[in-house]
């Protein structure tokens, strides 16, 4: 209900005050955010920065994602959205994503991963938003079981979780 | 924390740091995959110990300020829970759990936890009695999370030891490896605080005490003996009238036996009576128990009188020898870089300071950058970046020899400090051994790698006598070496810093240049040699003439953009500049290429791609009408990375030129799997056409070289007639030179871009064109 409240907010702002939602290139977000990008970026709703709250992400094209990953047991049934959406709204221009987590981990994402992997930016697990202590509330899941080389190292270490922060670089 | 844990975790940190020095690869084959997941299983625990501090510290800041705010903090608990779980319930901390003491203490950290997670999440910030409760019973998740630590790495020591290598390196790099016991100084971090106000708290209630020993000797006997604090008290003869529990077994002795007698004959410790009776508050003293242990206590001493008349003195005493060993602990942090057990930046510039206070006292201070650290950081991760760091620290140490202090300034930037070489050759030849002690592949569980070093060297007193003035200069000297490629080792010198500081120059204002756009294009026609009908133009640029610094040329221009990287959006600029030209004259209905020299450093690599196509795009340019020039450097550094594209490019319909060609490498392989289009002759050959049959032989041959691959031949610096006539004669099909036009601005080029159009068959075909052309 929140979230439909918060998806009906966003949307009367961006239908009564196009002029000021427009400034930097990125409506505002109404709730919490809970990621921030930074760096090569074209739109931003902050100063040097693109603020997103959960609705706001959602918006940019639910995706589903079902894999294994080294971490859990059993096939997730993941959705979220595809990270190009994301780099594409911000308009990135760069080659590296530093992407940082809550507990302070931090790790550098070829943006070619992005094109080599269907990777999903996954905000949720079997529909349900995903709390921290599930890695969420934000987890950038690679395909897995598709693609069982990304379990290793390097990919390994780039599916951050807890994720909080991207400077495109 | 008990002793035996703490000494237990250092000695675990200490073994691991050796191990890491060491290389794991440095074991038995057979033995380094147990090892080495042993010791992951370690590094694991200690990382889920590390997320522990990382929170209570979290907590503390929240409880007291209220910052950040709950619900950054209640991320931080699940953040916390997650670590912990993790532990429990997933694949790598299923090593740890294999042994069932392990077992049964994570899941006794995990149940903690959970039970402590809603007044965690509860807390309101400024409520001092729920934090405190709240921090004791985070100490109780701590407790056997450190036993788990501690048993980890009691595994990984077996282990380590059964490989049999483990004695023989301990001795060898335990100096260079001290400060990699950074996890067990963090726990320390964490428990500075609470021992500090145990302390404290002690001290009040051991003042309340010695007032009660005023009223009733009875209730400060029952009372002193439960405190923590030794308490004893002397009469007016300093004859011994009471020695309380606690001071009792610290000093090792039986109240009994004391009472009535004088302290110095009982056996109890001066510190236990002798605090200086003038300091009004604690002194700290130290002692060394019966067991041979040093303590140290904070003491203070009251005199207290009976109706004025007898006087008795109370003497308490706080064992504070944990919070010492903290605060020696700090200190140390304070100075190392925890990661590598190096010193840092503090420590180096107090050490080079006392050095260079002495008199006459010659130091060389070299500072050395890493090679390729950042592709292994990139492309394995910051884990296997700090594998690699503790690695290089053991080999510089072990290169540096005792006498050197080497820090870790940050990043994979590095300081060693050579005390008294001889002369600058020694300084030189210590870089050398310094750089060889890197040859070598670095192997860690990441596998082998390698890196290499640039070092800059200053030495004092020649290059500067303070700490800053060595430093900037060693660091001018490293910024050299990194320019001239991989692997150099640059000594300072006074032409070095006024190169520098020109070259800074040059880059400031370079900058506000092209922040104002104040800097011109000139463009050269390239003729066709057919018909002289100017095919394309050569973009230059040019510093304005009345603009300060007067004076730079080209070249230096370039250099400075290189290396201040301001290459990327000056390249950018002169791209975009000349399609708007380019495109200018297209709509003029007289279409030219221009043609834009492009200097290929790790920088542009990167971006050009992109800086070409948005140079077309808001152009609104053809890409056919764009050249790039490239030289043969790019192609030696990174031949791969700068084929493949070029090689886009060229797909986009941009052609590419090579520049100056015949002066660098010229080898001939690179041509073949290079994607060209034009080859342009360097104008120090076509200068000498005319001079002798050698140049005219190399012309000759570069001429039908290029033509058998294809590819059309320019040649630069035209400035004589017969030199003219002689690059037609070998069939070169376009040049550009003085002769045939001088690089000019873009409104005169137009009108000549006009002529030929206008003229148009007047045009007298080869050879006779030559001919009609030499006089002029």
């Amino acid at each position: 209900m929140r979230f439909l409240l918060a998806l009906l907010l966003s949307l009367s702002a961006l239908a009564t005050s196009p002029g000021r939602s427009e400034v930097g290139g990125l409506p505002p977000p109404t709730g919490r955010p809970i990621l921030e990008v930074s760096g090569a970026i074209g739109r931003t709703n902050a100063p040097g920065k693109a603020l997103f709250d959960l609705p706001m992400l959602e918006s940019l094209g639910m995706r589903e994602l079902v894999t294994v990953t080294p971490w859990t047991e059993g096939e997730q049934r993941f959705s979220g959205i595809d990270p190009r959406a994301l780099l594409a709204a911000v308009e990135a221009r760069g080659r590296e994503l530093e992407a940082g987590a809550l507990d302070g981990y931090r790790v550098v994402i070829p943006i070619a991963d992005l094109e080599r992997y269907p990777l999903l930016l996954a905000t949720r697990r079997d529909g349900r938003p995903m709390p921290v202590r599930e890695r969420g509330p934000l987890w950038l899941v690679y395909p897995w079981s598709t693609h069982p080389e990304t379990a290793d190292q390097p990919y390994r270490g780039r599916a951050i979780w807890q994720l909080r922060s991207i400077v495109v670089r | 924390m008990n002793p035996r844990r703490l000494a237990l975790s250092v000695l675990a940190g200490l073994c691991l740091s050796v191990a890491l020095v060491s290389g794991l690869g440095r074991w038995r084959e057979h033995r380094a995959f147990d090892l080495e997941a042993t010791l992951q299983a370690g590094w694991f625990a200690s990382r889920t110990e590390a997320h522990l501090l990382r929170f209570a510290a979290a907590l503390e800041r929240f409880a007291a300020r209220g910052e950040p705010d709950r619900e950054s903090f209640r991320e931080q608990i699940e953040v916390f829970l997650l670590a912990v779980q993790r532990l429990v319930r997933e694949p790598d901390g299923a090593r740890l759990l294999a042994d069932p003491v392990v077992a049964g203490l994570a899941y006794e950290v995990e149940r903690r936890l959970l039970e402590l997670e809603p007044d965690l999440t509860e807390l309101e910030p400024g409520d001092e009695a729920a934090y405190a409760r709240v921090r004791a019973r985070l100490d109780e998740v701590g407790r056997p999370l450190a036993e788990i630590v501690a048993r980890a790495y009691d595994r990984f020591l077996s282990a380590a030891a059964a490989s049999g290598r483990l004695a023989t390196t301990l001795g060898r790099e335990l100096l260079s490896s001290l400060g990699l016991a950074g996890l067990s100084g963090l726990l320390l971090v964490g428990l500075v605080v609470s021992t500090v106000r145990e302390a404290h708290s002690a001290h009040r209630q051991a003042n309340r005490a010695a007032s009660a020993a005023r009223e009733a000797e009875v209730s400060l006997r029952t009372l002193v003996d439960t405190l923590p604090v030794a308490v004893t008290a002397f009469d007016e003869q300093g004859r011994v009238l009471l020695v309380n529990r606690h001071a009792a077994e610290l000093a090792g002795i039986a109240e009994t036996a004391a009472l009535g007698r004088d302290p110095a004959a009982t056996g109890l410790p001066p510190a236990f009576y002798a605090s200086d009776p003038d300091s009004c508050g604690f002194c700290e003293v130290e002692f060394d128990r019966p067991d041979g242990r040093r303590h140290f206590l904070a003491t203070a001493r009251r005199v207290l009188r009976d109706d004025g008349s007898l006087a008795r003195t109370v003497h308490i005493a706080v064992d504070v020898t944990e919070r010492r060993q903290a605060e020696e602990r700090l200190r140390y942090l304070a100075e190392h870089d925890p990661l590598t057990g190096l010193a840092n930046r503090t420590r180096l510039t107090r050490a080079l300071a006392s050095l260079l206070a002495r008199p006459a006292s010659r130091v060389a201070l070299h500072l050395l950058d890493l090679d390729g650290f950042k592709e292994v950081n990139d492309s394995l991760g910051h884990p296997a970046g700090d594998r690699l760091l503790v690695a290089v620290a053991g080999r510089l140490a072990g290169a540096a020899g005792e006498e050197a202090l080497i820090a870790r300034l940050g990043g994979d930037e590095f300081a060693v400090v050579q005390p008294a070489p001889a002369d600058a050759a020694a300084a030189r030849r210590f870089a050398g051994r310094l750089a060889d002690s890197l040859a070598q592949p670095v192997v860690t569980s990441d596998g082998k790698l390698r890196v290499g070093a640039s070092i800059g060297i200053a030495l004092a007193p020649d290059h500067g006598r303070s700490v800053d003035e060595l430093l900037r200069h060693a660091d001018i000297a490293l910024y050299r070496a990194k320019a001239s490629g991989r692997g150099t080792i640059v000594l300072f010198s006074s032409a070095l810093a006024a190169a520098q500081e020109r070259r800074h120059r040059i880059a400031t204002a370079l900058e506000s240049a092209l922040r104002q756009g104040a800097l011109t294009l000139r463009f050269q026609p390239i003729l066709r040699l057919r018909d002289r009908r100017p095919v394309a133009c050569e973009v230059l640029l040019r510093w304005p003439e009345d603009r300060e610094p007067r004076g730079i040329s080209t070249g230096e221009l370039v250099a400075a953009a290189e290396e201040t990287g301001l290459v990327g959006p000056l390249t950018a600029w002169v791209l975009e500049a000349a399609c708007r030209q380019a495109r200018l004259w297209q709509e003029l209905g007289h279409p030219c290429p221009v043609a834009v020299n492009v200097s290929m450093t790790p920088e542009t690599l990167d971006r050009l791609e992109t800086m070409v196509a948005t140079a077309l795009d808001r152009a609104g340019l053809r890409p056919e009408l764009l050249e790039l020039e490239v030289t043969e450097g790019v192609l030696i550094r990174n031949f791969d990375q700068a084929t493949a594209l070029l090689g886009r490019l060229r797909e986009r319909g941009v052609k590419i030129a090579l520049d100056d060609f015949g002066t660098g490498y010229s080898a001939l392989a690179y041509l073949q799997r290079f994607p060209l289009d034009k080859l342009k002759i360097d104008r120090r050959f076509v200068g000498e056409l005319g001079n002798g049959p050698a140049s005219l032989a190399i012309v000759d041959a570069i001429v039908r070289l290029g033509h058998a691959l294809d590819l059309e031949i320019v040649a630069e610096g035209v400035e004589r007639p017969e030199q003219l006539a002689l690059l037609e004669s070998l069939g070169c099909d376009l040049a550009q030179g003085f002769l045939l036009g001088a690089p000019e601005p873009a409104d005169r080029i137009s009108r000549r871009l006009t002529r030929p159009l206008d003229r148009g068959p007047s045009r007298t075909p080869r050879p006779s064109a030559a001919r009609t052309a030499a006089p002029a």
